[in-house]
């Protein structure tokens, strides 16, 4: 298991080193750091100088990413020139925003969703599967800057106008103590949640029916177990198996930070700084962020896969 | 339901109505060649009710799908307003008065007007057939291209699939808004380049379901068959492989839409997707997002014309699996 687990982490790392490459190239290719300085050119020709020094703009832009992975290596990420602060720094504080909204809207998307298709595909075509199925379909037909804005829109503006009252915050982090995290926190996860859970129970059903139709939970019926028990331990083990994939991918694209939902709150998250990096030409911060969220896509691809033996022991992992 | 039913229904009534008909007629008034067949069929199966093929079963339960029909229907209708409307209008595209700025939904101005006077009702058409066509172009060569290179990597496999499923694989990690803002830099915010890029982005998926299709048809007899009648590679690929993935990419192709259209609009929403003048729906509601406290309504019309436009290419799409799904072929939904 532990040789399994290096190997796949180091068989990732060339991936990765090329999705960097890649990136390093073509942002390279497109911006210029300093394009306000063509302008003034004989008169700043030494800040015109500084930037050519620190960003290594007179090497040729297929060998530059090479100067960056070899500062890699040393552990520096560089500084953030649209922020102001070292990229480590600016991933540390950034990322633990994120988090504050990725983690609660994950667990909140997960439960809700697995609770919907277990009940949808227990009472297929009943009434209730009609409604929550069609709500999912709603749902997963919005596009996530329309639900952040109607929901900011919504409980953050109208319900003042219509009440008098403000129970939450339509945007950026204005506390630190728990209360006010929460207040601050619930519009941007209730959109993020809705779209995830969307998506999810409608898989989730599909996989849950396909799972409860087959021989084996027949036999678990026919020798008298009581349902909840078919369905919660033996149903469920395996139709959790694709769950998992997803939920994997869900997690690792809500830790690197949803651009829009973010952007739309204001959250200071990472979303927001790739954004105003990209606008910025920013490559530090750019690179910086890639290398996480690539190395969360990685390693949460691990972790399902690991998953996958825990729930079906027959998968051998080697 | 019952587990009989994959087995009813032989693989090669699938293909037959692209059969060739057993015996040509000749133009005989009142007699045409399909009643011919239609006759011949039922003489030669021997039973009272003609087999249905594969497609007409389909066509039968996706008829029955009222979900999809309801798609079908609703986005017909969206397009033929998106197309009429405006011809029915006064103003055009980018006509302005900043002397009505900023009006309601009235009988002039269907929708109101922006903060230069423009007509939105006409706009919002216009931006529309936009994002429907970028979403078209995307979907159609993400497909091709997906289709082609995810059956080249199932079937040579080794080398060719390794390369193939690494390059999807970073795909995964690259986020899409870097590809796209360094891609827009060259090709600009023109639809057709747009649907390129998007394109680019999207492939993967359709590449992942033909792989695997694939991967379990290149193992069956007949495909040695066609090899080992000297069949080229190009040959077995097109004619004997690629068939059998319609239904799967068929299915894919409609979901895809959907995506690209979300995709597109919240590209464009945040500034990296469509440029103007020209206009999408995703830039509208970027456009009216300022002023949504004082005006939800120009937010929202945009908004759920996306909503309404996926909804529907859903439905279809949900049909459709539906109908194509060959382990549903004999339930009468």
């Amino acid at each position: 298991m532990f040789a399994y687990i290096v190997r796949r982490l180091l068989a990732t790392v060339p991936l990765l080193m090329i999705a960097l490459y890649a990136v390093h190239v073509g942002i390279s290719l497109t911006t210029d750091p300093r394009a306000d300085f063509y302008l003034c050119l004989p008169r700043c020709q030494d800040g015109f100088d500084t930037i050519t020094e620190a960003y290594n703009l007179d090497v040729n832009v297929w060998l530059r990413p090479f100067t960056w992975f070899a500062s890699l290596l040393q552990g520096e990420l560089g500084e953030s020139s649209s922020i102001g602060e070292p990229v480590g720094e600016v991933l540390r504080s950034r990322g633990w925003n994120t988090a504050l909204i990725a983690v609660p809207a994950f667990v909140i998307s997960a439960v809700f969703a697995l609770l919907l298709s277990v009940y949808s595909a227990r009472h297929q075509y009943s009434k209730g599967d009609y409604f929550f199925t069609g709500l999912a379909f709603f749902g997963l037909a919005f596009p996530s800057f329309v639900l952040a804005l109607i929901i900011q829109n919504v409980f953050g503006v109208q319900l003042e106008n219509w009440f008098g009252i403000k129970p939450f915050n339509t945007g950026r982090k204005t506390g630190t103590n728990p209360l006010e995290i929460l207040r601050d926190i619930t519009l941007p996860v209730m959109s993020l949640s809705i779209l995830f859970i969307s998506a999810d129970s409608r898989f989730g059903r599909a996989s849950m029916l396909e799972t409860l139709n087959q021989d084996y939970i027949r036999t678990a019926r026919a020798k008298g177990l009581p349902e909840r028990r078919v369905v919660w331990k033996h149903a469920l083990r395996n139709a959790l198996i694709p769950l998992v994939t997803l939920w994997a991918l869900n997690f690792s694209v809500l830790l690197g930070g949803s651009v829009v939902t973010e952007s739309i709150f204001s959250w200071p998250g990472l979303g927001p700084a790739f954004i105003r990096g990209l606008f910025d030409a920013d490559i530090d911060l750019i690179l910086g962020i890639v290398l996480l969220t690539g190395m969360f896509t990685v390693f949460f691809n691990l972790v399902a896969d690991i998953m996958y033996g825990v729930l079906d022991p027959r998968i051998r992992l080697d | 339901m019952d587990e009989g039913s994959d087995f009813d229904v032989p693989e090669a009534s699938d293909r037959s109505e692209e059969a060739v008909p057993l015996f040509s007629v000749g133009e005989v008034e009142g007699f045409s060649a399909e009643d011919a067949a239609h006759y011949a069929s039922d003489e030669l199966e021997g039973l009272s009710d003609a087999p249905k093929s594969f497609g007409r079963l389909a066509w039968t339960r996706f008829r029955h799908h009222r979900l999809a029909l309801l798609g079908g229907i609703g986005l017909v209708s969206i397009v033929l307003m998106f197309i009429v409307g405006p011809m029915l209008s006064d103003y055009t595209f980018d006509q302005y008065d900043v002397a009505d700025r900023l009006l309601g939904p009235s009988r002039d101005h269907w929708f109101g007007t922006d903060e230069i006077g423009r007509d939105l009702f006409v706009r919002t058409a216009q931006g529309g057939l936009y994002s429907l066509r970028i979403g078209l172009i995307a979907a159609v060569v993400a497909t091709i291209a997906g289709t082609l290179l995810g059956a080249v990597a199932a079937y040579f496999g080794g080398w060719t699939d390794g390369f193939i499923s690494q390059l999807i694989n970073l795909l995964l990690i690259v986020p899409a808004l870097i590809v796209l803002s360094v891609f827009s830099l060259y090709f600009g915010g023109d639809a057709n380049r747009l649907a390129m890029v998007l394109a680019f982005l999207l492939w993967t998926r359709i590449a992942r379901v033909v792989r695997g299709v694939v991967l379990s048809i290149k193992e069956q007899e007949y495909i040695m068959a066609a090899r080992a009648s000297g069949a080229s590679h190009a040959r077995v690929i097109f004619r004997h492989v690629l068939p059998n993935v319609i239904g799967p990419v068929v299915v894919e192709v409609t979901l895809l839409l959907g995506t690209v259209i979300v995709l597109e609009s919240t590209l464009s929403f945040l500034g990296l997707g469509v440029q103007p003048p020209n206009a999408s729906l995703g830039t509208l509601v970027a456009e009216a997002k300022g002023s949504i406290d004082d005006d939800p309504l120009r937010v929202l019309t945009p908004g759920m014309f996306i909503v309404l436009i996926v909804l529907c290419v859903n439905f279809l799409g949900d049909g459709l699996r539906d109908a194509l799904d060959p382990r549903s072929r004999n339930e009468r939904n």
